[in-house]
């Protein structure tokens, strides 16, 4: 059976618009249709410029026609978080504070999407400052539940097929905690791999560029374009970019995984645990060897020691604004700026300290296996719109800068998403989404929700 | 007497900190911000507590996190 257009992933649509048998302008429009039909009732989008996507559709078509194709991208439409510096366009982070600002140059990581043949469908909704207030984004599972944060509106436009790919940005759990609340895939890679000149900064020594995709292999095409160092950022990480994919196919065994129980399953719900056990249990039966590793001593201080950095930093970055405009702030990111006003500087130098520590034996406690293996989240996506979920299992990967994916994995009892998340060694996504791929093949779990396949 | 050990206890990191809010934005402010400030100051003793002779190893010193190399 032949697929809808917006049922394409990345790499799928990509192939078409190459073999000249998927119009970019086609694809384009069924989307934006699409999003005519969904946006009233998910609330995803912030800015959608429709004119601009046809146009921008109708010049890659052009191009195919003279082959004339720019990137592994061509004629792709993605979102962007509406913490992403677009030129000429909106970027608000959905708050008052921004709510006039038009960048006049696109972010870095927007302008290699761009490079690559990418083309800006709009801005997805983000929690205010892709801090912790819930955005008006529904979760297309369950519209009483939440769709999690910060990357609300870039994980509910991937999980209903309104765009194949689009940007986030993880700072304590926000692109792979909606990645599993939404049943799809999400991506934060190394900390550094991808540059921010030109995304709003909430916590600079934490902040990572993320990416929401279908696949595993939409998540590997999205980070070959956007990888690679910028001197602009001083977090950027200067190692050469790999190929990507020619690392995933490296994978030429079934891989060793690191389960991690421990501190995760003493959070998780017992629906959570049973899940990651049987997880655990088809990957073994598909070839896998899972075997328990042990938390290393340090993780006891890394939630600490996230929450403290990232309260101070936002207290530095909105030092100005929040001086004559603190009324302006959603209570909950008031509440951190204000926390973080308070910290000494000797307790939030601790806390990096410790955080480097934490890397190090994070590191050294991954370094026998291919891949660590836990829950993507507590339990499924909270029946609460007055909350975005609980980020604790993210954290720790958000904090030691290490690499992590989540993958669905199945579906609740009470029909919600289901993921599981694999981390590994810095700067080595290529290994790590191979893995991913291994695990997405194993398991075969592709997820639409009922009232929007 | 002043406490000897200032950030022996949440209890004591918040009164600290409670100080410097009330200086900051006035007591009432402060007051209502009580619930963050002891969850803020059951995080700083939560770091704390890792320094208990003050000692790091140099290769932790927070150059921190940026410009990681591959292992």
């Amino acid at each position: 059976m032949t697929s809808a257009p917006y049922q394409l992933g990345v790499a799928g649509a990509a192939r078409g618009i190459r073999e000249g048998s998927l119009s970019p302008v086609s694809l384009a429009q069924a989307l934006l249709d699409r999003i005519d039909v969904l946006e009233p009732t998910l609330h995803a989008w912030v800015t959608i410029d429709r004119e601009q996507v046809l146009t921008d559709a109708r010049q890659r078509e052009d191009e195919v026609s003279r082959d004339q194709v720019r990137g592994p991208l061509h004629g792709i439409p993605v979102g962007l978080k509406d913490i992403f510096y677009t030129e000429g366009m909106l970027t608000s982070a959905c708050s008052r504070i921004l709510a006039d600002f038009v960048p006049d140059h696109d972010a870095a990581c927007v302008a290699k999407l761009k490079e690559a043949g990418a083309i800006v469908l709009g801005k997805a909704v983000t929690t205010e400052f892709a801090s912790s207030d819930p955005s008006p984004s529904r979760n297309a599972w369950n519209l009483a539940h939440t769709p999690g944060g910060s990357s609300s509106g870039s994980s509910v436009a991937v999980s209903t097929g309104m765009v194949a790919a689009a940007l986030g940005s993880q700072t304590g759990g926000s692109t792979c905690r909606p990645a599993a609340y939404n049943g799809i895939v999400g991506l934060k890679p190394t900390y550094g791999r991808i540059s921010r000149h030109g995304v709003v900064a909430l916590s600079w020594s934490l902040d990572t560029v993320g990416i929401l995709v279908r696949s595993v292999e939409d998540a590997a095409l999205m980070l070959q374009a956007m990888a690679g160092h910028d001197p602009r950022d001083g977090g950027s990480a200067a190692a050469p970019v790999p190929d990507y994919l020619a690392q995933m196919d490296a994978l030429d065994r079934p891989p060793r995984l690191g389960i991690l129980r421990g501190f995760f399953y003493d959070r998780s719900s017992e629906e959570i645990r049973k899940h990651t056990d049987s997880v655990a249990e088809l990957l073994v039966a598909a070839g896998a060897t899972v075997e328990e590793i042990p938390l290393p001593a340090s993780f006891a201080s890394a939630h600490a020691c996230q929450r403290i950095v990232s309260s101070v930093e936002a207290a530095a970055v909105h030092e100005e604004h929040f001086r004559t405009r603190a009324d302006e702030y959603g209570p909950r990111i008031r509440n951190s700026i204000e926390m973080g006003m308070l910290v000494p500087a000797v307790s939030y130098l601790q806390a990096q300290r410790l955080r480097r520590e934490f890397q190090q034996d994070m590191i050294a406690a991954l370094s026998s296996v291919d891949a660590a293996l836990l829950p993507s989240a507590p339990a499924p996506a909270p029946r609460d719109l007055n909350t975005t979920g609980d980020a604790v299992f993210q954290v720790p990967w958000t904090s030691s800068g290490l690499p992590s994916v989540s993958i669905p994995s199945g579906l609740s009892a009470d029909g919600l998403p289901l993921g599981v998340q694999l981390a590994g060694l810095p700067l080595q996504e290529g290994s790590l989404l191979g893995v991913a791929r291994w695990c997405e093949s194993a398991l075969d779990v592709n997820l639409w929700p009922p009232e929007y396949s | 007497m002043p406490d000897p050990t200032p950030y022996s206890s949440p209890e004591s990191i918040s009164q600290s900190l409670t100080a410097r809010a009330a200086a900051l934005w006035g007591q009432a402010h402060a007051d209502e911000l009580q619930d963050s400030i002891a969850t803020t100051s059951r995080l700083l003793h939560e770091i704390a507590r890792e320094f208990p002779d003050g000692y790091v190893e140099p290769a932790c010193y927070p150059t921190a996190i940026r410009n990681q190399e591959a292992p």
